[in-house]
């Protein structure tokens, strides 16, 4: 911890002036005709955590973009320590000590650890050639500062997301930071790595390097952040310190209209079970899973990533194989295949919607009738003004932002690309809805959007099976929780017994007694 | 717990270079016992020497492939630098060896060079880029040589004698396909250019967020593959002592893409080893001599080298898909442990 310190203490901090690191002035950039950010100001302190919240396609990740140098800027300037770094090239930036964290860990799947983490590395002095001993031992180092166990020579692809994040940071510890983006990092974490990141970041803001901070958990934003700048469509709508402000205010001023916090949930489900599941066996996954849902009813999935939550509704679903156990529809019969789940009408929304879930490169108009080609075609013919019927209708119904409905979905902001995920296959009468994380990585007014649809559909006479790793969207939605340890079920709880603490208890394994054992 | 996961990492790929070897085995099984003749010295340096020629391309194609591209211009690329190299000598008998050899991997390089602008600045993917080159070398070899073959007279008896004189008991043909593999071997597992080289096929978009110069990565491995097509092209002068447009390099990628691929390559890039790529070049070596001197009819020849190609293929992803779940199975379970 000691040497934490002492390797990023930077002169300004000594110096004892806090002068702003980093200066963004008028900085405004279109893609194509859309303006993506509006004259947006932004500065930071050396020893600020400052947070940038907005709804999804406010301009957060192409600001931070703009500032590590992945994307030009059109108009504007950007200084860093004093220096005009408005044109710099990508690499330049980044040895001034720049480093970007993304949402999703931008790492090298087939390299090792330590190779991800010193494949940039410079060598400056001429005709000397790379100590691998030495970057061992300073990555071990590091490694062990952050309160990592893995070893530095397993290939990152066998790494958990969270684990994949913290060698992502150290791979920008191995330079000399003095500035650190995290692009929302908290998305696909469960609590504890959320924490064990937040003391992570703290420690580096300690030690002097200045943090640009976006996140969609608000709660999580007040909680680290120093100062908030809140984007709302590629302008800066306030400036607050983080400890005057409030949830509730931040919502308000990011959405500039009032939503509902939490969906009201009317709990209430018909007796007719709809979706029978027992004894299901995935070997390595999941292991002797039996539940039922009801009509109308939606079961909400808890558990920390990795205890086979997605696998479940993979294996249910009859994409991942089996070895045992049966699922059954009541209406529909027995499901062993994904041909006889989709005929039993049943339908998966899977969480990595980028590469599950749509056909990036293909329209939005599409993507959505791709499920409903029995809607819009003939004789196997496709009816092309049929299909913009079709489209039309599931885009308003879902208030799909777009300027076109035969944009790419890869154009859309990741809280439309979820919802066109969704709209596909809500057009259809299916009646059991397995849905994976419904809002990962959906800015607030979405997330809002698609619990009301989720809450719609449930009342309308759906089934719904939700895995969420939001605590708060868990509790809210859900009639009943199934929490998974370990590819088990390892409790079940529902009514008044659906609490925060409950659900993370069963989780973690502090409490081995539920109902559904 | 990391020595075990290492020895796990590293047990999954030498059985794959291990089966290859048994393969290879029961290749040699088979066709000596069909045909005893297979054995026989002659036979024996005959594969050396054809196995050596693709060696060194195979060793700068594991590298393009690693990156996501793929080199189909080897052939053409092989035969201009042959057929420089060729005209050099015939006009100069006198010229060095040496001069001979820089000039034809400074010809291939060249065309190495050129692919790597199409590919990286041109932003024309690889396999449509190196398929226009494949036949505009090609079309080049006959043009600077007017479709005149360079004869065995012609060509200097110092570089017929590298697939024949040793001097520790190999050919040079052989020591230089030796180097070659070294060298690939050296630069991806020991040099931070080989894990950018990996990192880049491994991950395109993070390695450009990551700052590592994407197109100079690219230049590079193509320049690479095609001075070792270069110096393919001095030991194919070596071994068929004759240089005819037409056939000179024709085909080679087919086979050079083949052996890298059944030596574990992955053909989305980020993976691929040195040495399985040599083995792969014994594969290929070893069966098409070995369906020729078994007395197997060329067209039939042709089908079964496929075959045997897809089947090798084949079995190999069954067996790694499930040591691969086997691998992420055990690093999960000795997570829950913790």
């Amino acid at each position: 911890m000691i040497s934490v310190n002492q390797k990023w203490v930077s002169p300004n901090r000594l110096k004892g002036n806090l002068i702003n690191v980093l200066e963004c002035k008028s900085i405004s950039k279109w893609y194509g005709e859309t303006a993506v950010l509006n004259n947006v100001n932004f500065d930071l302190a050396q020893n600020e955590i400052h947070a940038i919240v907005g709804e999804n396609g406010a301009g957060k990740s192409t600001l931070v973009k703009i500032i590590s140098g992945l994307v030009p800027v059109d108009v504007g300037s950007i200084k860093f320590e004093g220096h005009d770094r408005t044109f710099a090239h990508i690499r330049e930036i980044q040895n001034s000590g720049v480093a970007l964290i993304h949402q999703e860990p931008r790492l090298f799947p087939d390299l090792s650890v330590l190779e991800n983490v010193c494949v940039d590395h410079q060598i400056r002095e001429k005709n000397k050639r790379f100590n691998w001993k030495k970057a061992e031992e300073e990555t071990k180092e590091l490694l062990a500062e952050l309160g990592c166990s893995f070893s530095v020579h397993s290939p990152v692809k066998a790494l958990s997301v969270a684990d994949q994040q913290m060698v992502d940071i150290v791979s920008a510890l191995r330079k000399k930071l003095k500035l650190l983006i995290v692009d929302e990092p908290t998305a696909s974490l469960t609590p504890s790595e959320v924490q064990r990141l937040f003391a992570t970041i703290r420690k580096l803001n300690a030690s002097g390097v200045a943090i640009v901070f976006i996140g969609h958990r608000l709660e999580e934003v007040l909680e680290i952040s120093t100062r908030i700048t809140v984007l709302k469509d590629g302008e800066v709508v306030a400036v607050k310190k983080s400890s005057e402000t409030t949830e509730d205010e931040l919502i308000r001023l990011m959405v500039g209209r009032n939503i509902a916090a939490s969906t009201t949930n009317s709990k209430s489900a018909s007796s007719r079970v709809s979706l029978k599941v027992s004894e299901l066996e995935s070997p390595g996954f999941v292991s002797g899973v039996s539940f039922e849902v009801k009509q109308g009813e939606i079961l909400g999935i808890g558990g920390l990533v990795g205890a086979g939550r997605s696998e479940l509704l993979e294996t249910i679903f009859g994409l991942r194989k089996r070895t045992a156990g049966e699922v059954i529809s009541t209406t529909h019969g027995s499901i062993k295949s994904v041909k006889q789940a989709i005929s039993a009408k049943v339908a998966l929304v899977p969480e990595d919607r980028a590469h599950n879930g749509l056909f990036l490169n293909r329209s939005i108009n599409e993507n959505l009738v791709i499920t409903n080609l029995n809607l819009s075609s003939k004789g196997g013919k496709r009816n092309f003004g049929k299909e913009k019927v079709v489209g039309q209708e599931l885009i308003e119904k879902f208030r799909v932002k777009l300027s076109s409905a035969s944009q790419l979905v890869r154009e859309l902001s990741g809280g439309n690309q979820q919802k066109v995920s969704l709209a596909k296959w809500l057009k259809q009468e299916v009646e059991i809805l397995l849905i994976d994380e419904p809002s990962r990585g959906v800015d607030v007014g979405s997330k809002s959007e698609i619990h009301q649809i989720l809450n719609d559909a449930a009342a309308a006479g759906m089934s719904v099976v939700m895995v969420s790793s939001d605590m708060r969207e868990l509790i809210e939605l859900s009639h009943r929780i199934i929490v998974m340890r370990n590819g088990r079920i390892a409790g079940e709880l529902s009514g008044s017994e659906i609490s925060e603490e409950a659900v993370l208890r069963l989780a973690s394994g502090l409490t081995t007694a539920g109902r559904g054992n | 717990m990391a020595v075990k996961v290492n020895s796990k990492i590293s047990y999954i790929f030498k059985k794959r270079e291990f089966g290859i070897f048994l393969f290879i085995l029961i290749l040699l099984a088979i066709f000596g016992s069909i045909e005893p003749r297979f054995f026989r010295s002659d036979n024996l340096s005959a594969i050396l020497s054809s196995v050596g020629i693709l060696m060194v391309v195979g060793a700068g194609q594991t590298l393009v492939i690693v990156t996501r591209n793929i080199d189909l211009s080897v052939g053409s690329t092989l035969g201009m630098a042959a057929m420089v190299m060729g005209m050099v000598a015939r006009s100069r008998p006198d010229f060095p060896i040496m001069g001979l050899i820089l000039i034809a991997m400074v010809v291939g390089g060249i065309c190495g060079l050129i692919n790597g602008f199409l590919v990286s600045f041109g932003k024309i993917p690889s396999i449509i880029a190196t398929l226009g080159t494949l036949a505009i070398f090609r079309g080049a070899v006959f043009l600077v040589s007017d479709n005149v073959q360079i004869d065995p007279e012609d060509v200097p008896k110092d570089i017929i004698s590298l697939a024949t004189t040793s001097p520790i008991g190999i050919p040079w043909l052989l020591i230089f396909a030796l180097l070659a593999i070294v060298l690939v071997w050296f630069v991806s597992s020991q040099t931070l250019l080989g894990k950018r080289i990996y990192a880049v096929g491994s991950n395109p978009e993070g390695a450009i967020s990551r700052g590592l110069s994407f197109n100079r990565i690219t230049i590079m491995v193509f320049v690479f593959i095609g001075v070792l097509a270069g110096l393919g092209g001095v030991l194919y002068t070596a071994r068929y002592a004759t240089i005819n447009p037409a056939d000179v390099g024709r085909g080679l990628e087919f086979d050079v893409i083949s052996a890298v691929v059944i030596g574990g390559t992955n053909i989305f890039g980020g993976s691929g080893t040195a040495l399985g790529t040599a083995l792969g070049c014994f594969l290929i070596g070893i069966l098409s001599n070995g369906l020729t001197v078994v007395g197997v009819s060329p067209f039939w020849k042709a089908c079964a080298t496929g075959f045997l190609i897809l089947l090798a293929v084949a079995i190999d992803n069954l067996v790694r898909r499930r040591q691969e779940e086997n691998f992420l199975l055990a690093i999960r379970n000795q997570r829950v442990a913790k």
